[in-house]
Order: structure tokens, then C-alpha cells, then sequence
């Protein structure tokens, strides 16, 4: 016989006081090597850019690039500032958790957000590693659902994000859904499948 | 708990790769800037030395049906009983194998060519990839038939309770429409073969003509235009000779013609652009038909190009419904059934496809509404609002009001600076930037802004209202199956969806929310979002862990 019991919202594993596994000690590093490699580029430009109006057989435009010099030097001092301390405040606040049925990331310092992908519907992982990546044994996780954005954890240690990886492969395998393709089947008993609630804790040793 | 695969059993390809990659780079040189620099560098030539030109063009006619041919030549395909396979390219051949099992789509296009020869283009979808990925370019309409029937065949066989697609309900590839109030049985009698599919909606001139009112076109145009147009020189010279021309007719007129003037300018062009709007319309949905067949939704519409749409109930993983200004006086709606992968044309490798098929009902009024939110729900979502006025959309925390208000106000200031900074290139391109005085470049920028400060200021003033009506429009809905999100600022936007059918959610939080204990709930689906912002904290993280939990104990399939 069908049953369809109510499920109390109360016994659903929740998402929140979950124990938040940081990113890699060197990600901060990595960040700011980026962006002073950057720093260095857009202030090369912003100078032959200056040279070049200056050197202009156009008056109007050397007296133009004098009056935007200031303005651009301050707006160039903060910009630089900026992206340079940024990664101090911003990576300490991501984190990730790998759980039984899914994977939640953590983002943002002004903006904050809590993703979770299950990992019945992930489609494929990827890692990837980027020269300054390699250069402190930094790797990113990708973890892709159909279609939508899924995760893109950065800053994991190169042996974590491999366990990780092989860790998620493995949970997609075991969730894989082998349904009857009948759409008319009724929904899903939650005693007989997931209990009153998905055993969905933590995976402590994610890290 | 994690098993690392460790560095042993990795081992490299032979050394000959390395030629491979540097053939795989120079291509992708050569597709950014190769065919580029050949058209410049074939044009400039032809115009250094135009007694060339015949040869030139001879030799391109002559390698253009020379690829044409061998492309003929090397493309085919078989249809088998449960798989289609297809065989290209000339240079670098591909095999394509593609099962019934993953074909979720056939759809049927047909080019004014292939009208007139008789021809069909078959596209097909499929489950697990982004684009669509096979492709029979002009068909005798008997092969799509073919490939059809053998599809249906298959699902028959293989997938039980799947009735879609039988193989007496095919589409009838000929230009008969099929006429509004028809009953099905009639129209199953123009259908080739004898397709006893039950016809939902076909529109009929009059609803092409009230559609086409929604969907003004012109602006695109006329920017692109002047863009265009500030190339050239002779366009140049005629614009500001037309500016000149009608700056001398108007210098003596009073105030009150000039209002008249400007008030008919205004009309004129909302009637060419609606005009505009009208004829795109029939251009994209003449003789558009609506059918259910079996489990599956296909549509047909075009003037020339005719665009033939099937996308089976299971594979929709969201309804998105639409609703302008216009359309609200008509009391009609736009909605659209994105299939799985529709949302994106690119795939996570980076390459290309065909777009998969969206279905896309462009006037459906409530009746309709209603019944593909059950076909699609079936069972599910009953207490889903789809309709947007319905009363069972609850409201958002009226804090939306500011933060929608704000967004508008650095949106819309920033917007507007930006069509200011076209607005004076192109107007200074018309000028010459010569003519500027040696202080004109710093003027400029004084008067662009104050001109900015101006608009900042307008923005400022209208933000609250804009914000205000935001809220009016945001709304959401949800029962044990599933959520619906209704949002907009004139006109309305419903997204719903199911949430066994979730790919990921996402709980996010401004600094405004957090100071209030609110949220923003994601629920991303294969096709798109679903978003209901600022809702209480707490109720958006007992949905979120709700939806985890529907999704993850779902044995059902998703697509």
C-alpha cells in the first residue's frame, strides 16, 4: 500500500552550525601575487598610455593627460590597495563541507552565499591548476550539476582537492538514480528511502 | 575517507602529440584571425589591383562548391532500430553515435529553400549534452518520417509508460495550417499521417497582429546604424546635412510647434517600430500550432524559415512565463518550457553547438497557462501559482523596496552614462573631433558631468517608485512539491519549478539582509534559477534544507 506520511521539517539535517572546513594556509599568498602581477600590468599600460598622450603632437591632449594624472593616480592607489589586502579579509571567510549526500561552499564578505550541489545531480568534477596555483601547491575543484552553476572551490591543498575529487566521484557513483523511467510512479516514500530524513551529517575528515 | 589515487599508472602519449597540439593551436589562431586577416588581405588586394577581380572571385566560387561537394560527399548517415548514426568531414572525420535512448528532441526545420525544394533540416536534442548535437541537413521529408517513427518504435519497446511520440503522429511537413477550433479529429485529417495529436493553440492574424504590438523593433536598428554610419563618410556628410537641413526649418518656429514637432517625431516612431514589431512577428510565428502528442508538447510556426519544436513533458525542468504591459491588456502571456541544457550554448570544454530547442508558446492566455502547468506538474505542485495575478502569491519583506531602488539607482545612472558616452563619440564623430577648441576635451568632460549629475539626480528622484512597484511585483509560492517566484517591474515574470528537479541551492545575503535577518533563496535548476528574495533568514534556510532533502531522496529521474 502507497503511504505518504508528513515529513516534520524540524528532523531535516540542517545546513547551518556546520563545522567549515577552510582553504589552504597559501591561498591568501596566491591571491596576492595575482593580484600585484596585475597591479604591475594595468600600471604599465596606464604609463605608455600617459607617455603616449604626452608625447602627441596634440596640445589639448597633453594638457588633458596633466589634469587626469591625479585623478587617475588616486583612483590607480586605491584600486591597488585594495585588491592587494582584499584576499586577507575575503578567503577566511570561505569554506566548504563535504557531506553524505552533497557538497556545500561558502562565499563573500559582503555579499555571503551557502551553495549546496547534491550529489545525485552532479554531472562531472574537474580540477584545475594554474601556474601560480602550482607554485604553491594550490589546486580548484570544480563540481558541475546539469546546467546550472554548481561549485568552483579555490585554494584546496593539491592533495586534498584529489580526495576530494575521487571522494565525489565515488558519492556520485553510489547516488546514481536507477528509477523506473514511469513518470506516473508515485513519489518516493521517505520511511522506506531516506527515513523521516536523509542521514545527511557531516564527513569529518573532508580536510 | 578519501582515497588519493596516488602517482603511480599515469603515463604520457607518444611524442607525435606534440604536433597535434601545435596543428590544434595554429587552428585556433587561424579561426580567431585567420579568416579575418584573409578577407582583408583578399579585399585590400582586389583593390590595389582590380584587373584580378574575376579571377578572384572565380577561384573563391570554384573552392566554395569544391567544399560544398566534398562536405556532400563525406556526410552520412543510418538510421538503425535503436540508434542514428552519422559520419562527416572531410579533413577531420567524425562519428557520431547517438542511442534513441538519449534523444530527447527531434525537431524539424525547414529553410524557404528547403520549402520550395520540398527538404527538411532534422535537429536533434539530446539528455546529456548542453547543444543539440546531430544534424540532417536537408532531408527528404520521408527520412525525418523514418527517423521518427523508429524513435517512437524505440520508446515503445524500451521505455514503459512513455507514450510519446507514436508512430502514427508525425508532422505534417506541407504549409497547411491548422485552423483555430479545428477539433483534433479534423486536424489529425490534414496531417500526412493521419496524427490524431491533440491541437492546443493555433494563432490566427489577428492574435500575430495584437503580439506583434508587444514586441516593438527599430531601436536595435538605429543604433546600428549610426554605428555603421559613422564609418562612412558619405553616411556623414548626409546626416549632418539632414541636421543642418532641419535645424534651418525649425529655427523660426515657436515653442509650442516644436513640442508638436517633437510629440509627432515620437508617435511616428513608436508606429514604425511597432510596425516593425508586427512584421517579426509573422515572420517568426505565422501559422504557429501548438500540439499534444502523447507526452510530448510540439509546436510549428514561420514564414520562411519553418521551425518544428517537440520537447517531451518529462525533459521540462521549469515554466517561465512572461507578461508585458500589452499583453496584460490582452490578458495573454508568453511562456516558455526550457528542456534540459536549453540555457546554455556552450559546454563546459569550451566548444560550440546548436542551441537546443526552447519551446516557446508566445500567446497563451490563462486556459491554456493552466493546463501546461498540470501537463507539466502532473500531480505535483498543485498549489503553484503560475497565473500572476493569482492571490496565492505571498509578499517579500518590504526592505526589497530599498534595496530594488538602489539597484535601479547605480543601474540606471550607470546605464545612462553609458548611452551619454555613445550619444557624445558618435555625435563628436559626426563633428570631427578636430573642431574641438585646445580646451574643448576638458569642457567636455565638465558638461559630461553635470550632465551626469543631472541624470543622477532624475535617478535619485524615480528610484523609490521603481522600487516600490518592484516589491508590488515580487511575490512567491510554494507547496511540498515545489516553488514558484513571481517578479518584474511593469509587466510580470513567474518562474516555477519542482524541487525534486534541483540541481543546487543557495542561500545569499546582502549586508542589508543580514542587518534584518532576511535572505535570498536560489534554486538553480538544469535551465535556470528560480529566486525569491528577501524572505525571512530562517524560512529561506528551512527551505533550502527542505529542497536538499526532496532532492536528495528522489528515485525518480530529474530529465
Amino acid at each position: 500500500m502507497f503511504i505518504n506520511p508528513e515529513v516534520p521539517l524540524e528532523s531535516l539535517p540542517s545546513a547551518d552550525n556546520l563545522d567549515w572546513h577552510a582553504l589552504h594556509p597559501s591561498f591568501v599568498r596566491r591571491l596576492q601575487l595575482g593580484a600585484l602581477i596585475r597591479v604591475l600590468v594595468i600600471g604599465a599600460i596606464g604609463t605608455v598610455a600617459y607617455l603616449l598622450m604626452q608625447g602627441g603632437d596634440s596640445e589639448a591632449m597633453g594638457r588633458f593627460a596633466d589634469w587626469l594624472l591625479s585623478y587617475a593616480l588616486i583612483a590607480f592607489g586605491v584600486f591597488a590597495a585594495s585588491i592587494l589586502i582584499w584576499p586577507v579579509i575575503a578567503v577566511p571567510r570561505r569554506g566548504y563541507v563535504v557531506r553524505e549526500k552533497d557538497i556545500l561552499y561558502k562565499t563573500g564578505v559582503l555579499w555571503r552565499s551557502v551553495k549546496a550541489v547534491p550529489f545525485n545531480r552532479v554531472q562531472h568534477t574537474k580540477i584545475d591548476s594554474g601556474l601560480l596555483d602550482r607554485r604553491f601547491g594550490l589546486a580548484n575543484l570544480s563540481v558541475f550539476p546539469a546546467g546550472a552553476g554548481g561549485h568552483k572551490i579555490r585554494g584546496l591543498g593539491t592533495d586534498t582537492a584529489e580526495r576530494l575529487r575521487v571522494y565525489v566521484s565515488e558519492r556520485i557513483e553510489a547516488e546514481a538514480i536507477e528509477p523506473a523511467d514511469d513518470e506516473r510512479s508515485p513519489p518516493p516514500d521517505p520511511r522506506t528511502e531516506a527515513g523521516a530524513a536523509p542521514d545527511n551529517g557531516p564527513v569529518t575528515d573532508a580536510g | 575517507m578519501f582515497d588519493s589515487p596516488g602517482s603511480g599508472g599515469w603515463r604520457r602519449t607518444s611524442p607525435v602529440a606534440m604536433v597535434f597540439f601545435v596543428g590544434t593551436t595554429a587552428r585556433k589562431i587561424i579561426d580567431g584571425y585567420g579568416q579575418v586577416a584573409a578577407t582583408v588581405g583578399v579585399t585590400a588586394f582586389l583593390v590595389r589591383n582590380p584587373e584580378y577581380a574575376a579571377l578572384v572571385i572565380t577561384i573563391g566560387i570554384v573552392a566554395l562548391l569544391t567544399v560544398a561537394f566534398l562536405r556532400y560527399w563525406c556526410f552520412r548517415f543510418r538510421i538503425d532500430d535503436d540508434r542514428i548514426l552519422i559520419r562527416e568531414g572531410v579533413l577531420n572525420r567524425t562519428a557520431l553515435d547517438l542511442p534513441f535512448e538519449r534523444i530527447q528532441g527531434v525537431n524539424i526545420q525547414r529553410r524557404l529553400t528547403e520549402r520550395v525544394l520540398g527538404l527538411v533540416t532534422v535537429v536533434l536534442d539530446t539528455a546529456g549534452s548542453i547543444a543539440a548535437e546531430g544534424q540532417l541537413r536537408t532531408v527528404k521529408p520521408e527520412v525525418a518520417h523514418r527517423l521518427l517513427e523508429r524513435v517512437a518504435d524505440y520508446r515503445e519497446r524500451h521505455v514503459a509508460g512513455s507514450p510519446s511520440m507514436p508512430p502514427d503522429r508525425h508532422p505534417d511537413f506541407g504549409d497547411g495550417p491548422t485552423a483555430l477550433g479545428e477539433t483534433p479529429a479534423s486536424t489529425a485529417n490534414r496531417h500526412r499521417f493521419g496524427g490524431s495529436g491533440e491541437v492546443l493553440q493555433a494563432l490566427t492574424p489577428a492574435d500575430l497582429f495584437r503580439m506583434g504590438l508587444t514586441r516593438p523593433r527599430g531601436l536595435f536598428l538605429a543604433v546600428l546604424l549610426a554605428v555603421l554610419g559613422s564609418r562612412s563618410d558619405r553616411v556623414k556628410d548626409a546626416v549632418t546635412n539632414a541636421f543642418g537641413a532641419a535645424r534651418d526649418t525649425v529655427e523660426g518656429w515657436d515653442p509650442i510647434s516644436m513640442l508638436l514637432a517633437a510629440v509627432g517625431l515620437i508617435i511616428g516612431w513608436v508606429i514604425v517600430s511597432r510596425v516593425g514589431g508586427v512584421a517579426d512577428t509573422v515572420r517568426k510565428h505565422h501559422r504557429f500550432t501548438l500540439w499534444r502528442e502523447g507526452r510530448s508538447y510540439r509546436t510549428r510556426a514561420g514564414l520562411l524559415t519553418q521551425n518544428e519544436t517537440v520537447v517531451r513533458i518529462r525533459k521540462i525542468q521549469m515554466l517561465r512565463l512572461y507578461q508585458d504591459l500589452v499583453q496584460r491588456w490582452f490578458r495573454r502571456y508568453r511562456l516558455e518550457t526550457p528542456p534540459t541544457g536549453g540555457s546554455l550554448d556552450e559546454d563546459d570544454e569550451g566548444s560550440k553547438g546548436l542551441d537546443a530547442e526552447v519551446l516557446e508558446i508566445p500567446w497563451a492566455d490563462d486556459a491554456l497557462v493552466e493546463e501546461m502547468r498540470s501537463d507539466v506538474f502532473r500531480g505535483e505542485g498543485e498549489q503553484l501559482a503560475l497565473i500572476p495575478t493569482d492571490r496565492a502569491f505571498m509578499s517579500v519583506s518590504r526592505y526589497y523596496i530599498r534595496a530594488a531602488a538602489l539597484r535601479f539607482l547605480i543601474v540606471g545612472w550607470a546605464g545612462g552614462l553609458l548611452v551619454l558616452y555613445v550619444s557624445t563619440y558618435l555625435g563628436l564623430t559626426y563633428m570631427e573631433w578636430d573642431s574641438l577648441a585646445p580646451e574643448g576635451y576638458i569642457g567636455l568632460l565638465r558638461g559630461m558631468g553635470i550632465a551626469a549629475l543631472v541624470w543622477g539626480a532624475v535617478c535619485l528622484v524615480t528610484a523609490l517608485p521603481v522600487g516600490w512597484q518592484r516589491w508590488r511585483r515580487c511575490g512567491y509560492v510554494y507547496d511540498e512539491d515545489g516553488l514558484a517566484a513571481r517578479g518584474g517591474l511593469l509587466g510580470y515574470e513567474v518562474e516555477a519549478c519542482l524541487f525534486r528537479k534541483t540541481q543546487e541551492v543557495a542561500v545569499k545575503q546582502s549586508p542589508l539582509q543580514r542587518r534584518h535577518g532576511l535572505a535570498t533563496l536560489s534554486v538553480g535548476t538544469a535551465t535556470g534559477p528560480v529566486t525569491v528574495p528577501y524572505i525571512d533568514d530562517d524560512m529561506a534556510c528551512r527551505l533550502r534544507d527542505y529542497i536538499l532533502y526532496r532532492a536528495e531522496s528522489s528515485r525518480r529521474r530529474w530529465y
